[in-house]
């Protein structure tokens, strides 16, 4: 059935295009010609510092984001978020993350993918998108795509230097070209629903708090 | 899904006087178009972005088989299985097929119109499948066993002490037994009730925004991040996907992605976006074992280079719906079918026919206001005039209309009769309406004036006061 479906399907579509077979040589070659080039159509003009955009589009979210020196800092960091939202001291975390950090031993960490009964998530990011205040998280072996949508609190790190202008820039990561990972994820903020007489309200499925920890080194 | 495209205007005149939906349309409808003016109002770039959007899918559409082909070989080399479905039966055959072989009891499934159009619920339990809509509004409209009445808020047309009584009804089964009436409390209870499904389903199923040829990505855009569980909780992943749906790359993809959620609901991008390549790689922690995505038909081939092929341009934000009069007063249920408002006006006309939705065309004022918000500027009330022109060539319904063309015809063809009538008939009805100067009759107008006073010509035609007019200035 799939086969003869398929040929059916790919007919009508020829025909209504008024075409007898596949696109010719020529045309195909310019088709080819057209993806390759990787040129953008219109961006928004993004003007000044790509980090203050960047802070404001995700606090505009109401994203939270705490900067910091260096990698170091990090697990001091984590604490404080933990303690200011009363939450266990446990996280589940992505590995190769983010360098080798020194846990101290008042909170247990474990780096796996996440259960449906975590709370908390602290992993790193591929890139930040200053454009809409985007996150480009990547699924690989150690960083498994349920730390960004099970747990109720997740916590991204991000280098300043990562974040980039507009969308094509992230979706287009040097980091991810020729990897052919499962899956390629922009979050913009904290999970949203708006199914209940058009309130917004956070935490629908994913996590409710959405809090960002930003690297200037 | 039952089909009542037929009963339009019984439905329409039901909807007017439903005071329980009235009240959520008035609530829902100026949220949505301020929402989105003010995203469309902070960018600049806005109408640029628009006229690329519009060019990027006129190129797909007239390369259609060649980026659906180049697709297919992408998620193929990704480790997925494509399938290619004619018509909605066969697709939900090919669903059955791979849930039976997964030996799979129970789907969880993100919110997919073209799921609806399959009626894929529907074929999924009739084979004995338990399954859950988790898109919050599509999980409120599923207990209430009704259709979506908007394409990306599926229960717009439910007040809260309505999902109120919902969950206390169908919640006690999971130890829920008090009556949440606050909105954050009815979404943390579906929250949890959900969480369980979302662990222990076999299958997930959800639609997809759009599928890039380049990589072979589908891409799903969602807010609530159900759309994202289900892509990876259960074991198996199958993407529902309509052939227009093919987009060539990632430039396309961002420009098309920046049009969406401001035309949806204002966002500048909804929360989670997320290109899935196919299932999980070798040393992955999560994500599923296999992967499939079915490809449908249904019609759209055809579509393909008419005087309607422009639809296939729609990208389902809703902003046609959100800014329609006819669909802001009568909600989407009585269009009858799965699609309502404009773009469902023309999509269903097309897809169901003439006969069998023989009202939706006419169904609209002509305002404009629909081409004017599309982000794509498809030209739906030109679409909906030839659709009424094609009802018209058909014979049919409409023949009293059809009568009194020909008899305004007859006249207007006979400049001097037609003035002679006219001035004869502006008399009559000036003597008619008196002192007042309001009629409340018309001819063919009778629904209008039931419900408001017509003011009658001073008692000269145009003609006879352009004659007197120019006899003065000459």
């Amino acid at each position: 059935m799939s086969k003869l479906a398929r040929t059916q399907i790919l007919e009508n579509i020829r025909t209504s295009l008024r075409r007898d077979g596949a696109v010719d040589t020529a045309t195909a070659n310019g088709l080819e010609a057209r993806s390759q080039s990787r040129a953008p159509h219109a961006q928004p003009l993004i003007e000044g510092s790509l980090v203050d955009r960047f802070i404001e589009k995700h606090e505009a979210l109401s994203g939270t984001v705490e900067q910091v020196e260096s990698w170091s800092e990090i697990p001091g960091a984590v604490m404080r978020f933990i303690a200011t939202h009363h939450l266990p001291p446990r996280v589940v975390i992505s590995g190769g993350f983010p360098r080798e950090v020194d846990w101290p031993p008042a909170i247990e960490v474990e780096q796996r993918e996440a259960r449906g009964d975590d709370s908390t998530s602290v992993t790193g990011s591929l890139a930040a998108i200053a454009e809409t205040g985007t996150l480009v998280m990547a699924s690989s072996k150690s960083t498994p795509v349920t730390l960004n949508y099970l747990p109720e609190f997740h916590v991204v790190v991000v280098p300043e230097k990562s974040i980039v202008a507009h969308l094509e820039e992230g979706l287009r990561h040097p980091s991810l070209k020729g990897l052919h990972l499962r899956a390629i994820s922009l979050i913009t903020g904290a999970s949203r629903t708006g199914d209940v007489e058009q309130t917004i309200l956070l935490g629908a499925h994913g996590p409710r708090h959405l809090h960002i920890i930003l690297i200037r080194d | 899904m039952k089909v009542t495209t037929q009963q339009f205007r019984e439905e329409a005149r039901k909807a007017l006087g439903d005071e329980i939906l009235q009240r959520a349309l008035a609530k829902a409808k100026p949220g949505f178009i301020n929402k989105r003016k003010k995203a469309v109002d902070a960018l600049p770039e806005f109408d640029a972005l628009r006229a690329d959007a519009r060019a990027i899918t006129e190129h797909t559409l007239a390369h259609l088989d060649y980026y659906l082909e180049r697709f297919e070989a992408n998620v193929v080399a990704n480790g997925g299985v494509v399938h290619w479905a004619r018509t909605a039966d066969e697709a939900n055959q090919i669903i059955l097929g791979i849930c039976e072989a997964a030996g799979a009891h129970s789907v969880i499934k993100g919110k997919s119109m073209i799921a609806e159009e399959m009626a894929l619920n529907e074929s999924l339990e009739g084979a004995g499948l338990e399954v859950v809509e988790t898109d919050l509004g599509e999980y409120i409209i599923q207990l209430a066993e009704e259709h979506p009445s908007h394409i990306i808020a599926p229960a717009a047309h439910k007040t809260r002490e309505q999902i109120t009584e919902l969950f206390y009804k169908h919640h006690r089964q999971y130890g829920k037994t008090e009556r949440q009436t606050e909105p954050k409390a009815l979404v943390d209870e579906a929250r949890s009730v959900l969480r369980d499904k979302f662990l222990n389903a076999d299958v997930g199923i959800t639609g997809a925004n759009f599928l890039v040829a380049e990589s072979g990505a589908n891409v799903l855009v969602t807010n609530e991040g159900n759309g994202d569980l289900t892509s990876t909780l259960p074991r198996v992943h199958i993407v529902t996907a309509a052939i227009d749906k093919v987009i060539p790359d990632l430039e396309d993809l961002s420009t098309l992605l920046r049009v969406l959620a401001r035309s949806a609901t204002g966002q500048e991008m909804s929360s989670y976006t997320t290109l899935y390549n196919g299932p999980r790689r070798p040393g992955d922690l999560d994500g599923p074992e296999e992967y499939h995505v079915v490809l449908l038909d249904n019609g759209r081939s055809a579509l393909l280079g008419s005087e309607f092929h422009e639809m296939l341009r729609c990208i389902r934000c809703g902003a046609c719906l959100n800014h329609c009069p006819v669909y802001g007063a009568i909600g989407g249920h009585a269009y009858g079918w799965v699609y309502p408002g404009p773009m469902g006006a023309v999509l269903t006309s097309l897809m169901l026919g003439t006969d069998e939705a023989p009202d939706l065309a006419n169904a609209c004022s002509l305002n404009g206001r629909c081409n004017e918000v599309c982000p794509l500027r498809i030209p739906l009330p030109r679409m909906l005039r030839d659709l009424r022109a094609v009802q018209f060539h058909k014979g049919g319904r409409g023949v009293r209309g059809k009568f009194a063309l020909q008899v305004w015809v007859f006249f207007a063809s006979r400049p001097n009769l037609y003035h002679a009538s006219t001035s004869l008939m502006v008399k009559v009805w000036r003597r008619l309406a008196g002192k007042r100067g309001v009629s409340t009759f018309a001819p063919f107008a009778g629904g209008w004036t039931a419900h408001r006073d017509l003011p009658v010509p001073e008692g000269k035609t145009f003609i006879q006061r352009w004659k007197r007019e120019r006899g003065r200035t000459q």
